[in-house]
């Protein structure tokens, strides 16, 4: 008996389609009104959502959509970053950790207890302070703290793959070790990468959020979803729920998409469980 | 170049069976060693100690007095494995299987009767004789001296059996390879071999 006309694999493809999709759309949408976003205009301050302005408007006139927009895909476009440099951090890492020798190895693993020992947001908040905060403490930080879960994945792999006996016999065909792990090893931990890759990005954002809200991250003047965020808990006990409500859906809801987007793409590369 | 396994022992794990004993065997350039014992006598293990992929507990692997394992780069000890599947990465097609080797003559292909159209194709594609083919032509690379073939065709009909073994045996000729053979059948290796060791008869004896 058929109950579904759509099989796992495709639904699962489709979820994966319209998340990226969305995430585009909030992108691009960010940055095309990165202008609008930033307009004042004081004949319509504290306005509830209306038709006009559906998310309202805040005690300088500026329209919270369109600044809600802007602030997402400044997160995004942060966290694509911060989430791309962190994983190439954490591919290079777990090959050099798994291939150079015992000395190697132990010095990466205690980089990687030592990083995930700490809290995060505690390091997080170090490293973009140091830093100087802004965009570029912000990426820094983010960059420097997520890499470690998916290096040591990734350290995993190549050390199961080490023994694979076409591995040894391409070493006594004379192969280097970076040919080794170019040829035979990135092809194999491709897939584990991207998903790793993606599923780093709602960490990434909502890090970024997190250290902007408290001060340490992105200047007030930047229309960012943890200044947003921040600046609405003046005015949300006078009344304007609107300031915190819409633009605090709209992250948990890219967060989500985002979760969607890596969950699907791992259930499509790993074929067992696309119909799970 | 000679190559010479000096006393070898060797067991895997301290917990398990003694798997070779003081063995030592030499081999030329211009020989083709039997070597026929029965099953779990060791007979993979010891080719692998010889290639070098595993280091033995005691005694040594030498190339014209030298340990194997100095020889860095292309291995001029080069073995063919029993089980083809197992040494061809199963995401490369099999003409970047064979490029990871050395420059191989057309004739080499012809020879082992690999087809061209094999050459697009993966692993899964081909059945383990075609497999065991370019296994072979992979280990028949221009740097190679010594060839330690490891029950390769035992997934290959008497006809094809005979095709390969016979390319091989002009092939290690022409070019001055030393070939071990290791195998379960008497009749074959005294074809293939110049001469045969039964390990079996000499623990006995």
């Amino acid at each position: 008996m058929r109950t579904h006309v759509l099989n796992g694999r495709v639904r699962t493809a489709l979820w994966f389609s319209l998340a990226v999709l969305f995430l585009a759309l909030i992108t691009i949408l960010g940055l095309v009104f990165a202008r609008e976003a930033v307009v004042t205009d004081f004949s319509r301050k504290n306005l509830p959502p209306s038709s006009a302005c559906i998310f309202g408007t805040d005690w300088m006139g500026r329209d919270m959509f369109v600044r809600t927009l802007a602030g997402l895909s400044m997160s995004i476009r942060i966290g694509l970053l911060a989430a791309g440099v962190s994983a190439l951090l954490a591919l290079l890492l777990g090959i050099l950790s798994a291939t150079m020798g015992k000395a190697v190895d132990s010095a990466v693993t205690w980089v990687i207890d030592l990083v995930m020992g700490i809290p995060h947001i505690l390091l997080l908040i170090l490293i973009s302070y140091a830093c100087g905060k802004g965009f570029r403490g912000v990426v820094i930080g983010v960059t420097l703290t997520h890499w470690t879960s998916l290096a040591r994945v990734i350290r995993g792999e190549v050390l199961q793959l080490k023994e694979a006996p076409y591995i040894k016999v391409a070493g006594k065909l004379g192969l280097r070790p970076w040919q080794i792990a170019w040829k035979h090893m990135v092809p194999h931990l491709f897939p584990q990468f991207l998903v790793g890759l993606i599923l780093l990005f709602p960490h990434a954002i909502l890090h970024e959020a997190s250290i902007t809200f408290l001060g340490f991250g992105l200047s007030p003047e930047q229309p960012a979803i943890g200044v947003i965020l921040s600046e609405s808990m003046q005015y949300l006990a006078m009344g304007k729920w609107w300031l915190a409500v819409f633009p605090g859906l709209l992250l948990v809801l890219t967060v989500a998409l985002f979760d969607v987007a890596g969950e699907s793409l791992r259930k499509l590369l790993d074929p067992g469980s696309a119909h799970a | 170049m000679i190559l010479e396994a000096k006393h070898i022992s060797f067991r895997y794990g301290k917990e398990t069976r003694q798997i070779l004993n003081d063995f030592s065997l030499k081999l030329s350039q211009e020989e083709r060693l039997g070597l026929i014992a029965p099953s779990g006598f060791g007979k993979t293990t010891f080719c692998k100690i010889l290639a070098g992929y595993e280091k033995p507990d005691v005694g040594e692997i030498l190339l014209d007095g030298r340990p194997v394992s100095d020889y860095k780069g292309y291995c001029p000890v080069q073995m063919i494995w029993q089980h083809p599947e197992q040494v061809v990465n199963p995401r490369l097609r099999m003409r970047e299987v064979l490029a990871e080797g050395d420059h191989l003559e057309q004739r080499v292909l012809d020879g082992l009767g690999i087809e061209p159209d094999w050459m697009n194709r993966y692993p899964a594609e081909l059945s383990g004789g075609e497999m065991q083919r370019f296994c072979i032509a992979r280990a028949l690379g221009e740097r190679t001296r010594f060839i330690l073939a490891d029950e390769i065709s035992t997934m290959l009909d008497l006809i094809t059996q005979s095709q390969i073994w016979s390319f091989l045996v002009d092939e290690v000729e022409r070019k001055g390879i030393g070939l071990l053979a290791v195998s379960h059948s008497m009749p074959l290796l005294k074809q293939v071999c110049t001469r045969v060791r039964d390990l079996e008869e000499e623990l006995r004896g």
